[in-house]
């Protein structure tokens, strides 16, 4: 098959293409792990940092509950449960309405809100650090 | 193999192993588009190293219905010229001035590929080809080592189609002056 002059350039093209140095892109990945490394460790501090200020106000709002809850008479109301179950299972409807009444909402809310923000950045650091733990294994093995 | 695509949404889903499969693809590429700018092999290599920086950095942004190939090339366009810009390099008159008539059409007659098969034409072939301006070199290069076609070479570089396809055959037409016995 006769190749045509543009072909034949395209292969001049191909042929004058500089080659890159050896090596450059294993050396290039190797950067960006470091970089990937680097920025999972910063994320990792900085959800650990965040895990500790929502343990802090885990327990400042946990101990407001436990104040709260002792002054709102809802331990008292609880405790008709086991005292005098019938009266509380034949006024079922009215009992809940008053428990959660006498409930203190917004330190509760508070509290959870906590805990869940310390959950999630419990998480969040342990799968960071899991990160930089494997790209050092990965690093290792390529040096 | 898989396409550029599939490799950068594993990526995304969290393997990693997939972006080095795409710096394998795509160094060499990025590295020859680079060095007919900067015409040194240590800043070729910077800026090659760089450009992949910048495609880790931005790679969740990406949009999946683009080309990757498409897009890296403008990473890579954007880091030449932001450091050929910083250098205060005469970047418009080193780039090829396109008014300067050099490449005027003056004859189109096709050229026999045979006049490839002299071992000296081929190695003048080969200088006319280096000593062309990087903006054509690249169009050429773009076209035939990253095989990409003129509208996905036009958006990489920002360019006009029309200017692509005109510097691309007006590249030919000097070759074509410069070989004709």
């Amino acid at each position: 098959m006769k190749v045509t002059f543009e072909e034949k350039l395209g292969q001049f093209v191909r042929g004058t293409a500089i080659a890159a140095p050896m090596g450059l892109s294993e050396r290039i990945i190797l950067f960006l792990e470091e970089k990937m490394k680097a920025r999972a460790k910063a994320r990792a501090i900085l959800y650990c940092g965040l895990s500790a200020v929502s343990g802090v106000a885990l327990y400042v709002t946990g101990g407001a509950v436990v104040s709260d809850f002792a002054a709102s008479g809802a331990g008292t109301m609880l405790s008709l449960v086991f005292s005098d179950f019938h009266s509380v299972l034949a006024n079922w409807n009215y009992f809940l309405l008053s428990l959660a009444e006498s409930l203190p909402v917004l330190p509760l809310a508070l509290a959870f809100v906590s805990i869940g923000v310390l959950a999630a950045m419990v998480t969040l650091a342990v799968a960071d650090f899991r990160k930089v733990g494997s790209i050092n294994q990965a690093l290792f093995g390529r040096r | 193999m898989d396409s550029d695509e599939k490799l950068v949404a594993r990526y995304l889903a969290g393997e990693e192993k997939a972006l080095d499969e795409l710096v394998r693809r795509y160094t060499g590429h990025i590295y020859n588009f680079i060095y007919q700018y900067v015409r040194s092999s240590q800043e070729a290599e910077d800026l090659t190293q760089d450009t992949f920086f910048k495609v880790w950095r931005n790679l969740e942004k990406f949009d999946l219905k683009r080309k990757f190939k498409v897009w890296l090339f403008q990473i890579a366009r954007n880091t030449v010229f932001d450091f050929l810009r910083k250098k205060k390099a005469q970047v418009m008159s080193d780039l090829g001035d396109e008014e300067s008539g050099e490449f005027e059409v003056v004859d189109d007659a096709p050229l026999p590929a045979e006049v490839f098969e002299k071992g000296e034409i081929e190695r003048q072939a080969k200088k006319i080809i280096e000593d062309l301006p990087p903006i054509y070199q690249s169009v050429l290069s773009l076209y035939y080592v990253s095989e990409m076609n003129f509208r996905e070479i036009a958006e990489a570089l920002g360019e006009p189609i029309d200017t692509v396809k005109a510097r691309h055959r007006r590249a030919i037409i000097r070759l074509k002056k410069e070989l004709r016995p």
